[in-house]
């Protein structure tokens, strides 16, 4: 009796390894998405933040954890709109954001999941979405950028409603509108002072003939370069401006800050989790990486937790609004600053 | 069944098509005209309110914007590419072979590389405010944009002007002379009525790339109907703004096709070939400084001064170490989509020009000129529409390479066509038809007998898309899978945040590449004049 068939032993060897390659296919395709305890150390993000920010972050938050980021950059509109048209089959397990008002469309839509409770408490409560579906991960405060060569500080505007004053025209610049902070930004104003005050304040402004940019980077530069005397950015734009040789001749104003006035308005970058991720556990595991003060740090911006050690915070009086009352007004702000033709 | 039979077979004159090549045509037809029906009923559909808005605020003001900037860049471009299409055919300036080489080149230059090199120059702290301390012009404003889009387009008109100059024979100039009329006389009543035909269509051809261009005009700050319908569509969860715009694009593209129809009109002239001479160049004598005075103006603002602006801030950019592994994946990306899009349309042109030319009737005919609807439809309105479409049946696509080429081959299958066209009309039909008697399939006789005889067009058409799809800008914009980084949309991401040196190198290779489709319109520039001669 022959005890060695080496066709039988190879067909047999195949078979058991194609056994052991589909099982081993199986534990990796099939994530488990509610229960399980182990989650493919694998996390997409999309990221509507500026790529140069958000990559030594993910490089450090890969090092530390061994999950393997894909990180995907570019418009947060644009990627808010495919969480919602992609439904169930999103890739995304978490979207960054350079804004809050966008965030809103996404827990109105019913696109985000909320975040675990423990991991959001260290959060000013005015600076997360009432059901915890999104979290600011930096403050950003909207403020006049000045050029020291152009205009005295006494002479830039005081307060956002100043600017409509004829004497200004044609002396400012400011974002297109296309920019989700700049909506958020109206529609916080809009929640404040009703509709009619900021239709009015609109129009004033476009009425003033400012020069529209592409983007904030393109307008701190332009007061910068002395191109025009002041324009309108986040305040970390201001400090970005101050290492550009040749065009640091800048100041700021924060806007509002007088008796009885509304305030700077803040808003915030922020993080959510998709509803239909894939990988729940490690999208939480990157906020929580996020909100940790050594990323808080590394920030451009100021950071979202108060009273870290060698972080100097911007002391102003901050408008008084809730970032998640800016969803529903969203739509409705869009309208009006269309209607007083500020509208791409 | 009978009846049907007779009317298929008569609408085709006896020859109908096969069932593939027929396939092929009507599903290139209709790809082509879904995203615009579809971007018209998103426009339909949007709510009332939504069109008396905009009415109201943005409409009139795109309007102006658009028909005025249009207008006077055609009219610019007129006068200048008469001009010098007249100094180079018609008088005695030497050197006419190489100035008509150097007229050529300023179409390697897409407009908003142009406008690039002049904000880095003209801008507000560009080079001139280092030099001297102010910028000389407002680069921003109205007319600059008007002069810097007539820099790069004034090609088109020259070559087609000076194309239908050269046709005009002595003849008639020996005749008006011998009827005492002076030579401006002569030029008024006998030659400009000559090339009015040319001047007409090339006004047209420029009116719809001033329309339809993104680029130049957003980096010049600069609002038109086209840039509007892009910011609206990044920028805005609401599309249905961009397909309102966009509907106003189109039915302004159609009154603009009707008055081109209608100027057109009665307006056509048969020379005899046989009696044609050249006409004896005249002496400009005294106007001469005046009139070289005129070619190095052009020549600088057009060539020299972009050309060597792009190549010294490319340089300084790569000491800087802008340029590094990144570049090199930008233009492999550039390449992935520019040479895919070069094998779809390229495949497609060849049973498209063969149905135009072997199965003529009126079907084809609708169904060629749908075809050709890439090249006069903005790109952006494609863009918008595919987008549409993709994001409500066919979301796998979404986010995909295969959409970008798509979408850049549905703008670009047109240019392919044409060229295939223009060799399929040499070839006889009897080449095919002997083919097809030796009882060869029709794939068979396409690929194996039509190919090889064409080719020289399909293939010259396919490097004139190529590099039109690695210049192309906004529908890459819109429809690039997220990451998806061209040198085309790093070079617009650069810009618009104000860093235009970073944006040189970039610039420089798509220049770099435009070369080679120009070396083919000289070469057919060549073997027309060899045809006439």
């Amino acid at each position: 009796m022959k005890l060695f068939y080496p066709k039988i032993t190879l067909v047999l060897v195949i078979i058991m390894l194609s056994l052991v390659l589909v099982f081993a296919g199986c534990i990796t395709t099939k994530k488990p998405v509610v229960s399980g305890t182990e989650e493919a150390k694998e996390l997409t993000i999309y990221s509507g933040r500026q790529e140069k920010f958000i990559i030594p972050m993910v490089e450090r938050f890969e090092q530390q954890t061994g999950i393997k980021v894909n990180l995907i950059s570019g418009k947060a509109t644009e990627y808010a709109h495919r969480i919602v048209e992609e439904g169930k089959n999103t890739q995304a397990d978490v979207f960054l954001s350079n804004d809050a008002g966008i965030l809103e469309y996404l827990r109105l839509e019913n696109a985000l999941t909320p975040i675990n409770k423990d991991a959001l408490e260290v959060v000013p409560e005015n600076y997360r979405a009432k059901d915890g579906t999104w979290v600011g991960v930096t403050v950003r405060c909207r403020v006049f950028i000045y050029n020291k060569d152009l205009i005295k500080a006494e002479d830039v505007p005081k307060s956002i409603f100043d600017i409509v004053d004829p004497k200004y025209q044609g002396q400012f610049t400011i974002n297109r509108a296309g920019n989700e902070s700049m909506v958020t930004y109206f529609a916080s104003i809009r929640s404040i002072i009703g509709p009619e005050k900021t239709l009015e304040l609109l129009k004033g402004i476009m009425a003033n003939k400012p020069l529209i940019l592409q983007s904030h980077t393109d307008v701190r530069r332009a007061v910068g370069s002395g191109e025009v005397k002041f324009g309108f950015v986040n305040n970390y734009h201001y400090k970005t401006q101050l290492l550009e040789e040749g065009m640091n001749n800048v100041g700021v104003i924060f806007p509002d800050q007088g008796e009885g006035e509304i305030g700077t308005f803040s808003n915030v970058s922020g993080a959510a989790i998709t509803r239909y991720s894939k990988h729940p556990k490690n999208a939480l595991s990157l906020i929580q990486f996020l909100l940790q003060p050594e990323q808080q740090k590394l920030n451009d911006e100021t950071p979202i937790i108060p009273g870290i050690e060698g972080i100097e915070y911007d002391e102003y009086k901050a408008a008084d609004t809730y970032l998640s009352n800016v969803g529903p007004l969203w739509e409705e702000t869009i309208e009006m600053m269309e209607e007083a033709g500020y509208s791409d | 069944m009978g009846l049907i039979n007779r009317t298929w077979l008569n609408i085709w004159k006896g020859k109908p098509p096969g069932l593939a090549l027929l396939l092929i045509n009507l599903l290139a037809a209709f790809a082509m005209v879904l995203p615009l029906i579809y971007v018209l009923s998103r426009a339909a559909a949007a709510p009332w309110e939504k069109w008396q808005i905009l009415f109201r605020s943005r409409v009139p003001i795109l309007m102006w914007n658009t028909i005025s900037l249009a207008v006077i860049v055609a009219l610019f471009t007129t006068i200048l590419g008469v001009i010098l299409a007249w100094l180079i055919e018609h008088t005695d300036l030497p050197w006419k072979k190489y100035m008509r080489l150097l007229f050529t080149l300023p179409l390697v230059f897409p407009p908003y590389i142009g406008a690039l090199t002049y904000i880095i120059i003209f801008g507000k702290r560009g080079v001139m405010y280092s030099l001297v301390g102010s910028s000389i012009i407002d680069v921003f404003s109205f007319f600059s944009v008007a002069f810097i889009l007539s820099m790069f387009t004034f090609p088109y008109t020259y070559l087609t002007v000076s194309a239908s100059l050269r046709k005009i024979s002595g003849n008639y100039e020996e005749a008006g002379r011998s009827c005492g009329a002076s030579y401006s006389s002569i030029f008024k009543r006998v030659m400009l009525p000559l090339v009015k035909p040319a001047i007409l269509s090339s006004s047209m051809i420029i009116l719809f790339y001033i329309i339809a261009d993104f680029g130049a005009v957003s980096m010049l700050r600069y609002t038109t109907f086209t840039s509007s319908i892009y910011f609206q569509m990044v920028g805005k969860l609401d599309r249905s703004g961009a397909s309102i715009l966009s509907t106003l694009l189109i039915a302004f593209g159609f009154f603009v096709l009707a008055l081109k129809a209608k100027l057109l009109k009665n307006n056509s002239f048969y020379q005899n070939p046989k009696s044609n001479r050249v006409m004896n160049p005249l002496k400009i004598g005294r106007f001469k400084p005046l009139a070289w005075l005129f070619i190095l103006f052009v020549l600088f603002f057009s060539l020299v001064l972009p050309l060597t602006t792009l190549l010294f801030w490319s340089v300084k950019a790569i000491h800087q170490g802008v340029v590094g592994i990144k570049t090199l994946y930008y233009i492999k990306n550039s390449l992935i989509i520019s040479v895919g899009v070069a094998f779809i349309t390229m495949a497609l042109s060849l049973p498209i020009a063969y149905m135009k030319y072997r199965r003529p009737s009126k079907i084809t005919t609708v169904l060629n000129s749908f075809c050709h609807l890439g090249s006069i439809v903005p790109g952006i309105l494609l863009a918008l529409g595919i987008v549409f479409i993709t994001n409500k049946y066919l979301p796998w696509l979404v986010g995909s390479q295969a959409i970008l080429i798509i979408g850049h081959s549905m703008r670009f299958l047109s240019r392919n066509i044409q060229s295939a066209e223009s060799s399929m009309a040499l070839i006889s039909p009897a080449l095919d038809e002997t083919a097809f008697s030796l009882g060869k399939r029709f794939g068979t006789v396409l690929y194996k007998v039509v190919l090889p005889t064409v080719s020289p067009g399909v293939l010259s058409g396919g490097a004139m898309v190529l590099v039109s799809s690695l210049k192309e800008l906004p529908m890459t914009l819109m429809l690039r899978p997220p990451g998806f980084d061209t040198l085309s949309v790093r070079l617009w991401l650069s810009a618009s945040d104000g860093f235009y040196i970073n944006a040189a190198p970039s610039g420089l290779f798509i220049v770099l590449a435009s070369i080679i489709p120009l070396y083919y319109l000289i070469k057919k520039e060549k073997v027309n004049e060899n045809g006439i001669s």
